[in-house]
């Protein structure tokens, strides 16, 4: 029983470990809860179970799940700002283009018309 | 050409942090023999000296209550500073957007489990305080029931709105019983000065002696576990509503 349970925390650890996406993480934290918190009821610790299973399995989890929205939506808010400003700026490259190429269309017909009265 | 001499030294690393741990875990005495002299006074103590019948209860609020000051005031400060972090881009963010969107879920909760959490929310609070005065006698205390009490709002921001959240949490009261939580705590190691013993002993009245032990019984040890279940559950549902306010403000502002 020990022995098993003790096996189990280390393959939820292990794999916890080797879980890369955060989201997984936080989900994958909780179900390492649930294990230490068997893990610390088979040992003969209910209170340190207790604690475990209301920190560990629903606490923590939540918190970082928390986190990583948060992140995210100032991710998000970054991106909409950044594609903002570069269209702002595309913008007024082509107001300042389309001016430019008046200016230069002017010129021409200045020159043709210099051209002509010569 | 970086990657390998990496990988060599992690090797090497870990192969010697596994045998240092392979030798030091042979020469760990069994486990009958971790169970030293302290152990054995407490379990033998606690419910003569101190009419309580869980030790683990009674050596953290009693015979090492001090300790546990440091830890419930480790809570009470990390609260805080969370609150003072999060609270500060609220208030900037509010300036810049009065007329933020109320945020609305993407996904409506079920019938099903609104019905379920609603009905989960009333025994969730009343395990919650089960466990914080049942912490002399069974397994459980302040801290455990504490956060047992807190995820009760929680489940009430699942099965409705963040809205019926905030009515729920937002009131004052809550600060204050965080703060009374804490200060408590405090405040009944003072008392045991007045009466001219050291600080944080156990002077309340334990309760008759050879009768059978029940919930008022162990002096102190009821008062401050129900005094850390108020500052824990309050500083859960705190935290808890700072980081929902700022993540679903933010997001419903963003839009």
């Amino acid at each position: 029983m020990q022995l098993s349970i003790l096996l189990l925390v280390a393959v939820a650890g292990g794999a916890l470990v080797f879980t890369r996406v955060a989201d997984r993480q936080a989900v994958g934290v909780s179900f390492f809860g649930l294990t230490l918190t068997l893990m610390f009821f088979i040992f003969q610790a209910p209170d340190v179970a207790l604690s475990e299973i209301v920190i560990g399995a629903v606490a923590l989890p939540l918190m970082v799940l928390l986190a990583i929205a948060k992140v995210r939506v100032a991710e998000m808010e970054q991106r909409e700002n950044r594609e903002k400003e570069t269209a702002r700026k595309k913008e007024n490259e082509d107001a300042h283009g389309g001016q430019g190429a008046q200016h230069e269309q002017a010129s021409i017909q200045e020159q043709r018309q210099q051209a002509e009265g010569a | 050409m970086r990657h390998p001499m990496r990988l060599t030294v992690f090797v090497l690393g870990s192969a010697a942090m596994i045998a240092l741990y392979v030798l030091a875990f042979a020469r760990l005495p069994g486990q009958e023999a971790v169970r030293g002299q302290y152990l054995k006074l407490v379990n033998l103590t606690c419910v003569g000296l101190r009419h309580t019948t869980d030790a683990v209860t009674a050596v953290n609020f009693d015979y090492r209550g001090f300790d546990t000051l440091g830890e419930e005031f480790i809570l009470f400060v990390s609260v805080m500073g969370t609150l003072v972090l999060l609270r500060q881009h609220e208030e900037k963010g509010g300036e810049k957007r009065p007329d933020a969107a109320e945020p609305q879920r993407a996904v409506e909760p079920s019938d099903t489990l609104r019905v379920w959490t609603l009905g989960m929310t009333g025994p969730t609070v009343l395990f919650g305080i089960y466990v914080v005065i049942h912490g002399q006698l069974t397994p459980g205390g302040g801290f455990q029931g504490g956060v047992i009490l807190a995820t009760a709002p929680l489940l009430i921001y699942l099965a409705e709105s963040f809205d019926v959240f905030k009515r729920v949490t937002s009131h004052r009261w809550i600060e204050v019983a965080e703060a009374v939580g804490a200060g408590a705590y405090a405040a009944i190691g003072l008392v045991a000065l007045f009466v001219g013993h050291e600080y944080l002993a156990n002077v309340f009245p334990l309760g008759p002696s050879g009768s059978n032990i029940n919930l008022y019984f162990g002096g102190t040890i009821p008062s401050i576990s129900a005094a850390t279940g108020l500052e824990v559950a309050a500083g859960f549902v705190l935290l808890l509503y700072a980081f929902l306010q700022e993540t679903l403000a933010s997001k419903g502002g963003g839009k």
